[in-house]
């Protein structure tokens, strides 16, 4: 009994299945999707999905490395040292298992970085079924950060990073700087799929190209509202900023320049801490917000007359503050309510966690409700201190 | 029984941590969630002081009878045929369980770290090795635990600990929205999830002191319940409620987005498998070894060990059986149900009569 257990687990476990060594592999960094449409014979067209799939020419990046030696090489190579493979399926599985015949190495997704969508796909097919084949995927993982191209995705490989070795290597790490500047939002698969399975609207980040740079240079900048699982319009690097103050993402580190003629100056905040609270209220059927913000900022830059800060002007510049970010919050809310009718600033998750019953009754009708719910704005903003000068 | 098997209380305390952490900490977010929504994060908090009612009840009568296993104490309560009965409850109950470990286990390894090897020799394989140690015996398997429970516990729940920055506390709101009741009602249902604790029903005159058998059930269960609490608590608060309804392994997926600082260690999720994986191995090893002895006991066998090994066809029978990872839930259906007669019904039961018949003898 002994030996024939042992004859056994020697015959299993003597080789695996699953074994791929990593010089087959090809490691993919980011994957591209558009939407194009392909001739499906009798002269009619389909839509298809196509997909750019972005990896590193291992042998090429390490040169590269090792060739920069005095450090002026940025931008001076050609071409990147990644491989792009574009294929085009009816569905995101058959489109990839056609990479199978263009590439000698197998094609693994458990580097992926990025993931960009195009923005007519974005338009026109729900994010549900966009994402569906990453959510189910046992390589790809939930990290994978999502972003929107303005325009088709695959054009966003014309630009070429100063550093990056690679697009989506650019993508990534540009996401991550979310720490510095709130003009985009970082959100991961994992992010997006509970926003889209939990019926909620969400901002995705945005990329572009930005013009009249030679080479192209890209840039994430400003989010695209996500509504229904579907791309409905732009929100702006500013309107986006005010939508991270009223969800309370901020997190430090935000500039905005504050005009005050009546100082005739103009001064550079960096907002330190944003708290907020999202009070909601139903009275009868009518729901009411009201969004508070208290502020804590320095100034950090002075343009305009030379007259020294003093503790006076300091609440001027406050008052003044104060006004300017209400303007911005009020009117990205108003653009969400009535042009977009998208609830990404999650008023509705508050009527759900204060009146859950009344909720139940109202989700169905929630966005015509949120579209007409009166917002109440208040701001106060502390400003701290003034840099090493007064 | 062979009198050589003596374990300590620490022993038997880790025995029921190793056994107890198998598949339901993986998996459980997402039933929880299916049944109570948002309200989920309550349930387990709550079903640990339920489940230590069940716990106390099985001790309190196995502690009632020190020197008997269910097979001894059953026939002295409710005569020869009856004690077959519930001894065959009891064991189909525990293959059951087996199988269903075995089979998530290996559905698991299937669809994160190993697509293409066939599932029949995963699942063979991995039975074959609990089986291996279930034959070396109780003694051996508790030492194996105390190992396993001390190398890989911390490292699962450090593991955790690193998602624990993407928590957001909104996807525990609202509270309670539809009432306390069907919290505390699956709290109650969910007493048979803590299924391995039924091992006690024999564990007691194995222990050197079987007076301790509380607290080594006790604390055992606690530690495996704080395990259970973060693992299900992280889950909710990184996923959210809606996406957990939609994974079908929470702890796994929850796992892809721990990161370390320096990024340089990628894909943590698959040391976390690893890693739950040998948590689980014992589950199966100590399910096969309390079925054979129930078997040896049922048809007076001197060495019951090697039984261990022939049971595994219909282990492996019942693992196979369910055609698709959807529906392994419905064909394990009767696990629920059955769980409860066995934690509540059979030590209410038997407990009772003990109480009527033997009242006022302690230590029989």
């Amino acid at each position: 009994m002994r030996s024939l257990a042992l004859v056994l687990i020697a015959l299993m476990l003597a080789g695996c299945w699953d074994n791929l060594d990593i010089e087959r592999r090809a490691l993919v960094l980011g994957t591209f999707v558009d939407l194009v449409s392909v001739k499906a014979g009798e002269g009619g067209e389909q839509d298809q999905f196509e997909l750019t799939m972005e990896m590193p020419i291992l042998r090429r990046m390490a040169a590269r490395a090792g060739g920069g030696g005095g450090g002026g090489g940025e931008g001076q190579e050609e071409t990147l040292p990644t491989w792009r493979l574009t294929v085009t399926g009816s569905t995101f599985a058959e489109a990839m298992r056609k990479a199978a015949t263009r590439s000698e190495r197998q094609l693994f997704f458990g580097h992926q970085k990025v993931l960009l969508i195009g923005q007519e796909l974005a338009r026109r097919r729900n994010l549900v079924e966009v994402l569906d084949f990453w959510a189910r995927s046992r390589e790809s993982y939930l990290d994978i950060t999502v972003l929107l191209a303005e325009g088709r995705a695959e054009e966003i490989f014309s630009a070429r990073p100063k550093f990056a070795r690679s697009v989506s290597i650019f993508l990534q790490e540009q996401s991550e700087r979310q720490i510095r500047t709130s003009r985009f939002i970082k959100h991961n698969l994992s992010e997006v799929w509970a926003a889209l399975y939990g019926d909620r609207d969400i901002l995705l980040s945005r990329v572009t190209v930005v013009p009249g740079q030679e080479p192209l240079e890209l840039q994430v900048s400003g989010t695209g509202v996500i509504r229904e699982g579907k791309l409905v319009g732009w929100l702006t690097p500013e309107e986006t900023q005010a939508a991270h103050w009223v969800t309370g993402q901020v997190r430090g580190g935000e500039i905005i320049p504050l005009p005050v003629p009546e100082l005739k100056r103009i001064f550079s905040l960096e907002l330190c801490r944003v708290e907020n609270k999202v009070k909601s209220q139903v009275i009868g059927d009518t729901p009411t917000f009201t969004v508070k913000l208290y502020i804590t900022a320095d100034i950090i830059e002075k343009i305009g007359s030379p007259e020294p800060l003093s503790a006076p002007i300091l609440r001027q510049i406050e008052e003044r503050a104060d006004e300017l970010i209400k303007q911005r919050v009020e009117y990205v809310i108003g653009k969400l309510q009535r042009q977009y009718q998208a609830d990404v600033l999650g008023f509705g998750k508050k009527i759900e966690e204060n009146n859950p019953r009344w909720w139940e009754a109202v989700k169905g009708n929630w966005r015509s409700i949120y579209a007409q719910a009166p917002v109440t704005v208040e701001v106060q903003v502390s400003i701290r201190r003034t840099g090493m000068v007064s | 029984m062979s009198t050589k098997e003596r374990i300590g209380t620490a022993e038997a305390f880790f025995l029921t941590i190793a056994v107890m952490i198998e598949v339901g900490t993986l998996i459980g977010a997402k039933d929880i969630v299916d049944k109570v929504g948002v309200d989920a994060w309550l349930v387990s908090p709550l079903e640990t002081l339920t489940s230590l009612g069940a716990i106390y009840l099985i001790t309190r009568l196995a502690m009632k009878f020190p020197h008997l296993d269910l097979a001894g104490y059953s026939r002295l309560l409710v005569g020869k045929w009856l004690a077959w009965a519930v001894v065959l409850v009891v064991w189909a109950y525990w293959i059951g369980i087996a199988s269903h470990v075995a089979r998530v286990a290996v559905d698991v390894v299937k669809s994160s770290i190993l697509p293409r090897t066939p599932m029949e020799v995963v699942l063979l394989s991995f039975l074959l090795a609990a089986a291996y140690l279930a034959k070396q015996g109780l003694e051996p398997l508790a030492r194996a635990c105390i190992i396993i429970v001390i190398v890989t516990l911390p490292l699962t729940l450090l593991l955790f600990l690193l998602v624990v920055p993407r928590v957001r506390l909104d996807n525990f709101l609202p509270f309670l929205p539809q009432g306390p009741w069907p919290v505390v009602k699956l709290a109650l249902w969910r007493i048979s999830n803590a299924e391995e604790m039924s091992l006690f029903l024999i564990l007691v005159p194995f222990l050197h002191r079987p007076q301790e058998a509380w607290r080594a059930a006790s604390y055992g269960f606690l530690v495996v319940m704080v395990v259970v609490i973060t693992v299900l608590t992280t889950c909710q608060g990184v996923l959210g409620v809606e996406k957990l309804k939609y994974t079908l392994v929470p702890g796994l997926a929850v796992t892809q987005l721990a990161e370390f600082a320096g990024t340089f260690i990628e894909r943590i999720s698959l040391v976390f498998v690893s890693m739950w994986l040998i948590l689980v191995f014992p589950s199966v090893s100590a399910l096969l070894w309390a079925t054979s002895y129930l078997l040896g006991r049922l048809f007076t066998l001197k060495d019951y060990r090697m039984l261990a090994f022939y049971q595994l066809p219909l282990v492996y029978y019942l693992a196979n059986r369910p055609k698709d990872v959807l529906e392994v839930k419905s064909f394990f259906f009767f696990l629920q149900p059955l769980g409860l007669v066995v934690l509540v019904g059979i030590p209410v039961l038997l407990y009772f009569i003990a109480l009527l018949r033997f009242r006022g003898r302690a230590g029989l």
